[in-house]
This record gives C-alpha cells, sequence and structure tokens, in this order.
C-alpha cells in the first residue's frame, strides 16, 4: 500500500492532466493554473525545510569545526541579518527600486555580488576556448576554423576585411548549427515523452527514492 | 464599370464614326471618355473595405471567444507589393447591432496566432492565403454579438499649420479652402482641440494627427463639443504628455498638423455566439501520437520482459562513471553531484535524480563520501529519499548519515554557482556530476572543477549549455543520453524496453524527415502537406 497508493495517485494525476490538456471545458481547462498554484503555495512552506536544512548543515560544520568552519559563521551573521531587515522594516512591493533598507540590501548587495559572479563568466569562457580552439585532430581544427570564421563575420571589422564574412558566419550559425541543435531537440523531445510515460505508468518511480 | 468602358473604347476605336466625324464633334464627343477615366481614377484611389467578412465562435476553446475574418484586396499575398497602402484593420462590435464601438485593431500583414486553430479547421492551406483573423473576448457565451471592419490606410494629407489658442477661447474659425482639415485649435489644460472640417461621418471615428515634427499622437473623436452652430465638422482632442518636453503646447504658437491616417467604409454587418466546447479536436494529432507511442513503449518493454536480448550502444559519459566512482574512492576524496537548477516537475531533474539514485548505489559500496548540494528545496526532498534508498539496497543505510551530504544551499543562481566553487575548491572532489538543467552558471561551475582536477561528467537538455559542458568535462551526456541514463546504469529490461521503444520512433521520425527533405526537394510538396492537414479530417 505504501508504494501502490503513490503510484495510483501519479497514474491518476498524470492523466487527468492529460486529459485537461484534450478538453477545454471548465474545471479541465483551469486545472493546470489551479496545480500551479498548488505548487507555488507548497514551495512556500518547504523554504522552512531549506533553511531547517541551512541551519543544520552549518551548526555541524562549526560544532565538529570542519575546515574553513568560520565561513559558516558568516553564513549565520548574513541570513539574520538580512532576516531581522527584512521582518523589520518590509519591503515595498511594486516598486522598481525598493527604498526600504531590504531594497537596499537586495539591490547594492545582493545583486552586485551577483554580478560579480556573473561577470566571471567572460573570463571562463575565454579560457572554456583557448582548451576547445586547440587544434589537436581534424575535428578540433574544423571547430577552430569555424570559430575564427564567425566571430570574425559578427564584428564590423569582418566586413571590412572580406565582404562575405558576415554572410558565411550567418550561414554557419543558421544552416549546420541549427541542422544540429534541431537533431538534439527531436532526441530531446522524444526522451521527454518517454520519461514522462515511464513515470506515468509507474515503471520509474524517481518521486519516491527509488527507480524500479 | 469595365465591360462599359471596353464597350465605349471598342464604338469610339471601331470605325464606325469616321476620324474626321468624331474630331468635328470636338469636346462633346470626349466627354463620355474623360468622365469614364475620372471615374477609373476615383476608384483606382478609394479604399477598398474588407470583404468576406465572417464571425465565429472560436474552436475547441473554454468559450468567451469569436473569431473575426475577413479577406481584403491587399492582404498578406500582396504584403511585399501593396503593403505601403494600408496600415492596418479597426474591428467594431455592437450587442445590438446598431451601436458600435471599436474593440480593437490588427495591423497590416498579422493574423492573430489564437486563431490557427480556426483556419487550420477551415481547410485552410495556409493562413497567409486565408483570411486575415482577429480573436475578440467577449463577456457571455450564448449571446450574440455584431462586428464589422473598416481598412485604415495612410493619407495624403499636406501638413498644415494650426495656431493654437488660450483655455477659453471658442472661436473656431473656418478655413476657406476645403482642402484644408484643420482650423484653429484650443489650448487647455491638459487637451488640444481642434475641429477638422471635412471629416465624413460616416467614414471617421478616430484619427492619427502629427504635431510638431516628430511626435505624434492618437486624437479622438469627443462626442461632449457641441458643433458651433454653421460649423459642420467633427472635434476631436489630444491628451497632452505629461512629461515629456517635446508634447508641450504653447499657446498662440501655430503648429503643424496633418492627418495621417484614413478609413475605408464599412464592411457588412455579421453575427455570432460564443460557446464552451467539450473536446479539442484540434489536439487529436497529439492524441494519435502519444496513443501510438505508448503502444510502441509498451510492446517494447513486453518483448524485454520476456527476455530478449537488446543491444544498447555504449554511451562513454555512462561507462565512466564506474571509472569516476573508482577514482575517488582510491584517492580518497569524496564525489560531487550536483542534480541541475531547476524544479522538480522538469523531466531533466527527474533523470538527474534517476542517475543521483544508481550512483549512490556504487558510492554506498565503495564508501565514498557523497556531497549534494541543492538548489531546490523539493529536488533535495527527494534526493534525500533517493540517497537512502540506494543506501539501503547496497545494505548500509547506517553509512548514509555519515558518508552523505545533502544540504538545501540557496536558489540564488550565482549564488548557488559561488557556493558550488567553494565546495570544490575546499572540499576538492574527485568527480564532480552536472545532471539535469543548467543555466548561464554551467560553465562558471564546470571551469572550476576542471581547474581543480576533477573528472567531470556532465548531462543536460539545455541545448544552449552542452557546447560549455563538452568544452570543460570530461565526458557530456547530450539531450536525450540523459533519460537513457538510467536504463543504462540499471540494465533493467522495461527500461532498456523503453529505450529500444524510443529508438524505433526515432528510426519512424527519421525516415519521414529524409523523404520530406527529398520530396520537397524534387518539388512535390504532398507529404508535407499530409502533416499540415492530418487534423482537418476532424470535425469542429
Amino acid at each position: 500500500m505504501k508504494t501502490t497508493l503513490p503510484v495510483i495517485l501519479t497514474f491518476l494525476a498524470g492523466f487527468l492532466m492529460l486529459f485537461g490538456f484534450f478538453i477545454p471545458h471548465y474545471p479541465f481547462n483551469e486545472l493546470q493554473s489551479t496545480t500551479l498554484n498548488w505548487g507555488m503555495i507548497i514551495s512556500g512552506f518547504t523554504m522552512i525545510l531549506g533553511i531547517a536544512s541551512l541551519i543544520i548543515h552549518h551548526y555541524f560544520k562549526i560544532a565538529r569545526k570542519v575546515r574553513d568552519w568560520q565561513f559558516s559563521i558568516i553564513v549565520y551573521v548574513s541570513y539574520l541579518a538580512v532576516f531581522i531587515v527584512g521582518m523589520v522594516f518590509g519591503i515595498n512591493n511594486g516598486l522598481a527600486l525598493d527604498p526600504t533598507p531590504t531594497g537596499f540590501v537586495y539591490f547594492y548587495v545582493f545583486e552586485p555580488l551577483q554580478a560579480t559572479m556573473f561577470s566571471l563568466l567572460a573570463f571562463y569562457i575565454a579560457s572554456a576556448s583557448y582548451r576547445a580552439f586547440r587544434a589537436r585532430n581534424f575535428e578540433a581544427t574544423l571547430l577552430l576554423i569555424a570559430a575564427i570564421i564567425v566571430m570574425i563575420g559578427r564584428v564590423p571589422i569582418g566586413k571590412a576585411i572580406w565582404i562575405y564574412f558576415p554572410d558565411i558566419a550567418n550561414w554557419i550559425m543558421t544552416v549546420p548549427n541549427a541542422a544540429a541543435q534541431r537533431g538534439i531537440i527531436l532526441g530531446i523531445a522524444l526522451g521527454a515523452i518517454s520519461m514522462s510515460l515511464r513515470i506515468l505508468f509507474g515503471i520509474e518511480k524517481p518521486y519516491m527514492g527509488s527507480s524500479k | 464599370m469595365k465591360s462599359f468602358f471596353n464597350k465605349y473604347m471598342r464604338e469610339y476605336f471601331s470605325g464606325r464614326k469616321s476620324a474626321s466625324q468624331a474630331e468635328c464633334r470636338g469636346f462633346e464627343s470626349r466627354l463620355p471618355l474623360i468622365i469614364v477615366v475620372l471615374l477609373i481614377s476615383i476608384n483606382l484611389f478609394a479604399i477598398e473595405p474588407v470583404y468576406d467578412l465572417i464571425a465565429i465562435d472560436m474552436p475547441y476553446d473554454s468559450g468567451k471567444m469569436i473569431a473575426v475574418g475577413w479577406r481584403h484586396k491587399l492582404d498578406n499575398q500582396d504584403i511585399n507589393k501593396n503593403g505601403e497602402n494600408v496600415k492596418g484593420y479597426l474591428i467594431f462590435r455592437s450587442e445590438d447591432g446598431k451601436n458600435f464601438e471599436m474593440i480593437g485593431n490588427l495591423a497590416f500583414g498579422i493574423t492573430d496566432t489564437q486563431t490557427e486553430a480556426l483556419w487550420r479547421a477551415n481547410g485552410i492551406k495556409h493562413p497567409s492565403y486565408g483570411r486575415i483573423y482577429y480573436s475578440d473576448n467577449v463577456d457571455e457565451d450564448n449571446k450574440d454579438y455584431f462586428y464589422k471592419v473598416k481598412v485604415i490606410a495612410p493619407s495624403d494629407s499636406v501638413w498644415q499649420s494650426v495656431d493654437m489658442w488660450a483655455a477659453g477661447d471658442t472661436s473656431y474659425v473656418p478655413v476657406p479652402n476645403r482642402k484644408e482639415y484643420f482650423t484653429r485649435a484650443e489650448v487647455k489644460a491638459d487637451t488640444i482641440l481642434f475641429r477638422e472640417i471635412n471629416a465624413d461621418e460616416k467614414k471617421y471615428e478616430q484619427r492619427m494627427v502629427e504635431y510638431g515634427d516628430t511626435v505624434w499622437k492618437e486624437a479622438e473623436y469627443d462626442s461632449t463639443i457641441k458643433p458651433v452652430p454653421d460649423k459642420k465638422g467633427y472635434y476631436f482632442k489630444i491628451i497632452k504628455g505629461e512629461t515629456k518636453e517635446t508634447y508641450r503646447i504653447d499657446s498662440g504658437k501655430a503648429y503643424k498638423l496633418k492627418v495621417t491616417e484614413n478609413y475605408s467604409s464599412f464592411s457588412d454587418i455579421v453575427k455570432a455566439n460564443a460557446s464552451i466546447q467539450y473536446w479539442d479536436w484540434s489536439k487529436m494529432n497529439i492524441l494519435i501520437l502519444s496513443i501510438l507511442f505508448s503502444a510502441v513503449l509498451l510492446f517494447y518493454i513486453n518483448r524485454a520482459k520476456k527476455g530478449t536480448n537488446l543491444f544498447v550502444r555504449r554511451i562513454a559519459g555512462l561507462s565512466e562513471v564506474d571509472e569516476a566512482i573508482g577514482r575517488a574512492t582510491e584517492m580518497g576524496r569524496p564525489i560531487l553531484y550536483i542534480s541541475g537548477l531547476s524544479t522538480i516537475g522538469d523531466i531533466a531533474t527527474m533523470a538527474a535524480i534517476n542517475i543521483l539514485g544508481e550512483v549512490a548505489k556504487r558510492t554506498a559500496e565503495y564508501s565514498t563520501p557523497l556531497i549534494v548540494p541543492a538548489y531546490d528545496v523539493i529536488v533535495l526532498q527527494v534526493e534525500i529519499e533517493v540517497l537512502k534508498e540506494a543506501y539501503l539496497h547496497a545494505g548500509r543505510p547506517d553509512a548514509f548519515n555519515s558518508e552523505v551530504k545533502a544540504f538545501f544551499l540557496t536558489d540564488s543562481q550565482f549564488g548557488y554557482a559561488a557556493a558550488v566553487d567553494g565546495i570544490m575548491v575546499r572540499e576538492k572532489p574527485a568527480a564532480n556530476f552536472y545532471m539535469g538543467m543548467f543555466f548561464a552558471e554551467s560553465l562558471i561551475m564546470t571551469e572550476t572543477g576542471a581547474a581543480e582536477g576533477a573528472i567531470q561528467i556532465a548531462g543536460t537538455d539545455a541545448v544552449t549549455q552542452i557546447p560549455f559542458f563538452i568544452t570543460s568535462c570530461d565526458y557530456t551526456l547530450m539531450g536525450e543520453e540523459l533519460y537513457a541514463a538510467s536504463a543504462y546504469l540499471s540494465r533493467e529490461a522495461r527500461l532498456l524496453g523503453n529505450l529500444k521503444a524510443v529508438d524505433f520512433i526515432k528510426l519512424v521520425f527519421m525516415i519521414s524527415i529524409t523523404l520530406g527533405v527529398i520530396t520537397t526537394t524534387i518539388g512535390w510538396n504532398g507529404l508535407a502537406y499530409i502533416f499540415n492537414t492530418v487534423i482537418c479530417i476532424f470535425p469542429q
């Protein structure tokens, strides 16, 4: 019963949603939005579990004095600071730049930190490109040539060097590149459908902590 | 008109009357020809109204939706040739068939995408060759609504200087020359009033007016303004902008105004009522294909259960899972497993959790520490269950607490990337697994992993991230290989049967695409047309 009931529930819920896709009549037409709302409500409550998990994880790190345990104290301090500011001053919804202290923390601390991490991507792309473009074999050489043409074709100087560079770059992106991507997307779509059917028929049950 | 013209021309040039006789008749003899030419000219410059207007209940919907469709001489077929002659269409609705109000507009060359099912249902090959459609949300089902449409075209009006007068000045001065459009205008606190003296009340309810050099605003007919006696025409107002300096109008100064749009006469009036549908027949092809897919799936699963040997090609990334775990075990370092940055509703996350189960069984056997930082709390809960199950399956449930660290990190994208980078640098895992859905943070994590010297295996269905993983990881599962991973690793008969079913469907797709390419290349569109029209066999 412990394993059968979830499978039956999944099967019924899955087929209900599936038929909701084909039936535009009430209440089927509202099934998707209703379940989405349920999901949002539930995920709001699960944040408590997440915070508990974070606190317990770092508590053990501090208690056991594992390597670099001091960073866990920074996690606690940061968490409490933002939590207290948020609870005391609240937020002002609907404003592009929230003028409250919580908004200050978000826009002048959190967002710059996010932007800093994102900006690192440029350097990582450079190092990854260096590795990828080394002409070790025929395929890598082909990749290198294609990449150089696309890079030159996408900057104004490319057209100045040779008038056909932008056209060739565009052709590489819209024909061979798009063809390869569509092949992958087609495979992904079929794989996703088969995976959905496996879950629907109870062949695979990852939501129960078991794939069998 | 055409036949009359032809008849006259035939008579004129047929020689029934001698040339000298015709010349003698002078201007009078040419008068009919002049009239004909004038009539043709007028006809050429008139804006043709739309025709063949229909209004029908939107099929396959949940009610309260009516599609209005029409044809026009300058429709999509002539978009390149005559596009500059038509700007769009205005749609009017009435509940009693008398009092119409404008409910929307449609730019030229656009047909409402919501009505895609409609043109399919009508058996029209392609929207470009069918009607132009507009979908209207109505308030009630099973109630008659009346519709009519007219065409918006560019106006040939010229710029005309108009003085703006201070508030309180209501002395609208008629312009003697009827070719000019506007009288003096009045400036109030927030509006500019002007009178269009030669407006045709049957045609015009709304004017687009440009004033100044660059700014244009919509001028609406203001029914609250009573016409000054003997000053025929329509009064319009422009709501001035509130903040932009360029919108400021000074009293006593002359501004240039011109009409930028003209309208055709109204189409015929049609009526329809909306109703709710019980079955979406337009999606029948999806249902049929889903049933066929399921049948193939069940067939191959049955075949696999009977013990048929099913060959599955080697997937390098999955074959190296054991090697990666073995390496970590030998080095005495942990394994880092990241199941993407998406929710449990994502199929890729489900596939990632399946692979986690198989990886955890092996780490449990080898007593290798496993770190599973989570981006989503619900995913974390499922992961914990999967890990517990795997350790139980390996006969070491007690090792779960000591060897596995599954915890919530953050649901901030780059915060998560920073935290994972920190774990890589501090814990120095020997093997990193990236399975599931990833976004821009993928390269930040994998490059750090590569710099730390870990063996890295990635799998994602995010097409944009696959190149990054290929570049910085040792092995990458591309797209569908991610979904096949659990079957490949577990070698369970039912899952292998599922893989074969997908391969079979893929074969069908490949044959269809190849045949489609060949037949279309040689100029026969029949095969492509089958896919386009297959749903037309179902009733509305």
